[in-house]
């Protein structure tokens, strides 16, 4: 088990190094990636002030040696100052990355309750009516754009809602005030979050389900006059449940290069919008920092999810294991 | 079964709100129009904006910092928000030039003390206006240098150029004959200097605030998260970034004191969520989201004059002080001829792109200075109205009748930013006349660099005033030595007239001056203006009397809130 987590960590060096290299390479010779321009405005930039900026903010360097700046002070936890804003990207990073990480949390608690009830049900009551509605549900579900999902629900719960009750049942529609929002602050913008990934396990879970209600084993387990709850619960989830397991896990992954759409549409104060608006305004630091940082975050969720299979499917070994 | 009664009850509520969604919403629009009411101490507006940048003074130049800078600083003089030509004294009781506008004495008001309580001095003006042009100045929030984009503003001060290259560390013009006199010596006559200093990052700073950090819960915090300042407004507590910035009122101010308690600056990703937000009830003051200019003056009534909110008569679409143009190159071989540029300028039909494009958000331009600029006047630039006719015959008249002989035209533009919808409507409009076009679009920076490099022929640009002066638009977008002169019309006359027009130091004379100039200019077509900005811009019910200039200000301290029942 160290051996395999090792390697994969071992695995992960290439994949940072590139990742960080091209980078570094599109901040310098993408046209029209002028950070001083964007934080200018429309107004001429005079030759002074372009050599100003560039000297204080490191620019004039040629890429490499920026490149090797850039890891030696991330090997202090440095993660540069921001162009347009002149603030440290570690403080704005650890700003707002409490915000993607709650948001992301109760985003997948939804997924897994919702998704994965769904699944089950929709797989063990076949072909009725709650069958059908929850196909019919996923199928809207993952066909609606986010954002127009995140307005419905704004205008339902936050406006149509509030003037119907005379303002005594709402939720809020929008933002996160203070360090630790109040839980009605998560509801709008979690589900919004959750909603296609929600349809998707749903989806899966159905499928794998099905088939695995289809094996020889579960047949046996029935026929040795096991309780249908329990040869769900212990023959049949367990098996399904890897391959959900699986999406969720990347899913909860991809959560943490944070979600422009619904932190855009719900005001979130997370990292998502925080790199598009970089990206937006050529902020090649801020975009370089909030990359690394979903650069581990991914590696250490998807090793979690990949050891969480040995205790799902006692088949599975990880190699160079010497059990 | 009671987690799938769960799933039910989440399920049905998600389908009932797409069956709910359509039945829109109502708000209280019903409340009575005009106020006779005296004005109410109390209460907190809400006011939209996006993530400024900064809202230390010293580097602050985006409309969202700018909002909040200029509530928690008063500059040296301010300007009336409906007549901008009418310059008023802020930090400075009085101001005087000498004859030829190159020595400024400012007499600054005794009483005025930064929000501390410390008085406000003229050295106190010195440092900030130090801190601004040095390009060593530290960023408080890192304490690493962060040379400022905005040092331009005090280009004329005698030294401007020393520290700017990193020869002195302060500007030799700037002198504290005493403590509440301040002496600026110009490197040149400019008698519209009093215009210049009223801009909201012009404010005195206190060294001692910004060197050591801010008190705050006997904890310090940076200057740049936390600025002191001497205006109607003091931050209650340091800048929440992407989330808010609450200001409240200065018991120290030195004028008149607001009648609101406070106001909570709302950061928003996006102006729609704001205004979702100010449906909700939640917001007191936004922007109109993208096409609902209508139904907001439907729902919530449109303001008198475009600029102040009072219930009832709550959206705002009065004209802001900015103009869009077309850029012409006056240095290409078929653009140089003026009568091409006329052609160009008379057929471009600019009410239908503010109409199609805009939802009558935008104003057609009627020359390049628009209202709201001391000195406007109304069709300055005979030429920049819709004249299909006038515009055949000046195509003629260039030897190119109905377009024959023209080589094909290049518009370009940058393709962030929705131009290419005006754009397209501009090319339809010269295609009329027999002109052809054919599109260059490129992202922003490239797009400027091609406008520097001068092998443009069309393009576009959008110019937002500083100061409410028609010099802030003829010397940046007309002056031969200009920068930001990319059409590059190059007129000695009006070079030398715009020098000679800022001796002038009598205010109307100079006035007139600058309208002559004007016209002048607007006689050859270097530009086609194309329409100028206005503001789409709603209140609640519950404000009165508030204010949002032409120049995109907010004057918080004339409104007041109803006190809700």
């Amino acid at each position: 088990m160290l051996k395999y987590i090792i390697k994969r960590v071992l695995q992960f060096i290439p994949v940072f190094f590139g990742v960080t290299l091209i980078l570094f390479l599109i901040a310098n010779y993408m046209p029209g990636s002028d950070p001083v321009q964007m934080k200018v405005g429309e107004k001429k930039v005079t030759p002074e002030l372009r050599k100003q900026i560039e000297t204080e903010y490191g620019l004039n360097r040629p890429w490499y040696v920026q490149y090797g700046d850039y890891l030696y002070k991330l090997t202090k936890g440095d993660l540069g100052i921001s162009i347009s804003t002149g603030r440290p990207v570690s403080e704005i990073l650890s700003e707002k990355y409490p915000f993607t990480i709650k948001l992301a949390l109760v985003a997948i608690i939804f997924e897994i309750i919702f998704g994965i009830l769904a699944g089950v049900i929709s797989a063990i009551k076949q072909r009725t009516f709650w069958d059908v509605f929850v196909t019919l549900l996923t199928s809207i579900s993952v066909s609606l754009p986010v954002f127009w999902l995140g307005l419905l629900l704004q205008y339902f719960f936050g406006i149509w809602l509030k003037e119907k009750t005379g303002g005594a049942f709402y939720l809020p529609i929008s933002g996160a005030e203070g360090a630790l929002p109040t839980w009605e602050y998560y509801v709008l913008p979690s589900l919004t979050l959750a909603a296609v990934s929600m349809a998707y396990a749903a989806r899966i879970m159905r499928s794998q389900l099905m088939e695995v209600m289809s094996m020889d084993y579960v047949r046996t387990a029935r026929a040795k006059g096991l309780s249908g709850r329990k040869i769900l619960f212990s023959h049949e989830m367990k098996n399904a449940l890897i391959p959900v397991v699986t999406f969720i896990g990347m899913d909860f992954g991809a959560m943490f290069a944070g979600a422009v759409l619904t932190e855009t549409v719900f005001n979130w104060p997370g990292v998502g919008f925080t790199i598009y608006r970089a990206i937006s305004a050529r902020d090649f630091q801020v975009v370089i920092g909030g990359v690394t940082v979903i650069l581990f975050a991914v590696m250490i969720i998807n090793l979690i999810v990949d050891i969480s299979y040995a205790f799902l499917d006692p088949r599975i070994r990880f190699t160079g294991s010497e059990e | 079964m009671r987690k799938r009664n769960l799933f039910l009850v989440l399920a049905l509520a998600v389908v009932m709100a797409f069956a709910l969604a359509g039945c829109g919403s109502k708000t209280d629009s019903t409340k009575k129009s005009g106020t006779s009411a005296t004005p109410v101490k109390g209460g907190t507006m809400s006011y939209y904006i996006g993530e400024p940048a900064y809202i230390d003074p010293w580097n602050a130049q985006e409309t969202e910092g700018m909002q909040v800078v200029q509530a928690i600083f008063d500059s040296l003089t301010t300007v009336d928000d409906k007549d901008p030509s009418k310059l008023l004294p802020a930090a400075a009781d009085s101001w005087e030039p000498n004859a030829d506008a190159t020595v400024w004495t400012f007499k600054l008001n005794k009483n005025d003390k930064f929000a501390d309580g410390t008085p406000v001095t003229a050295n106190d003006f010195i440092y900030a206006w130090n801190r601004l042009v040095n390009p060593k100045t530290k960023n408080t929030l890192t304490g690493k240098a962060d040379p400022s984009v905005i040092a331009y503003h005090l280009g004329f001060v005698k030294g401007y150029d020393e520290v700017q290259a990193g020869k002195a560390k302060e500007m030799s013009g700037l002198k504290a004959v005493d403590d509440y006199t301040l002496e600026v010596s110009l490197s040149q006559p400019f008698a519209d200097f009093a215009y210049v200093v009223m801009h909201p990052s012009l404010g005195p700073t206190p060294k001692a605030a910004v060197e050591d950090g801010v008190d705050y819960n006997g904890k310090k915090v940076a200057f740049g998260d936390m600025p002191i300042g001497n205006g109607p407004f003091k931050m209650a507590e340091p800048w929440k970034h992407d989330q808010y910035i609450k200001v409240v009122r200065n018991d120290n101010y030195y004028g008149d004191k607001p009648y609101i308690d406070g106001v909570d600056f709302k950061i928003f990703k996006d102006p729609e969520t704001a205004y979702t937000e100010f449906e909700a009830g939640n917001l007191d003051f936004t922007q109109i989201g993208e096409g609902k200019i209508k139904d907001a003056e439907a729902k919530y009534g449109t303001s008198s004059d475009g600029y102040t909110v009072n219930p009832g008569k709550q959206s705002l679409l009065g004209a802001e002080t900015s103009v869009y143009y077309l850029i012409i190159n006056n240095k290409d071989k078929t653009l140089k001829d003026p009568n091409v540029r006329k052609a160009i300028s008379l057929a471009i039909n600019r009410q239908a792109i503010c109409d199609i494009v805009f939802e009558g958000t935008r104003e057609p331009a009627d020359g390049i200075v628009p209202p709201g600029i001391a000195g406007y006047e109304k069709g300055t630039w005979a030429d920049s109205k819709y004249d299909i006719e006038a515009a055949k015959k000046a195509l003629a008249d260039a030897g190119y009748a109905n377009g024959k002989g023209l080589p094909t035209l290049e518009l370009a533009f940058n393709s962030d930013g929705g131009h290419e919808k005006i754009m397209e409507l501009i090319q339809a409009d010269l295609k009329a006349i027999g002109i052809k076009t054919t599109f260059d679009s490129a992202d922003f920076p490239t797009y400027l660099k091609k406008l520097d490099s001068g092998k443009h022929q069309l393009g576009r640009l959008g110019w937002v005033a500083d100061y409410p002066i028609e010099y802030n638009f003829l010397y940046p977008i007309f002056n031969s030595k200009s920068g930001d002169n990319k059409s590059f019309y190059s007129n000695t006359a009006v070079d030398d007239a715009i020098e000679a027009a800022e001796k002038v130091t009598d205010g109307d004379a100079r006035i007139a001056e600058f309208q002559k100039i004007n016209k002048t200019i607007g006689e050859s077509n270097p530009v086609a203006p194309i329409m100028f900005y206005k503001h789409h811009h709603v209140g609640s019910a519950r404000l009165n009397d508030f204010m949002f200039s032409a120049m995109y200000l907010a004057n918080f301290q004339k409104v007041w809130i109803t006190p809700s029942k």
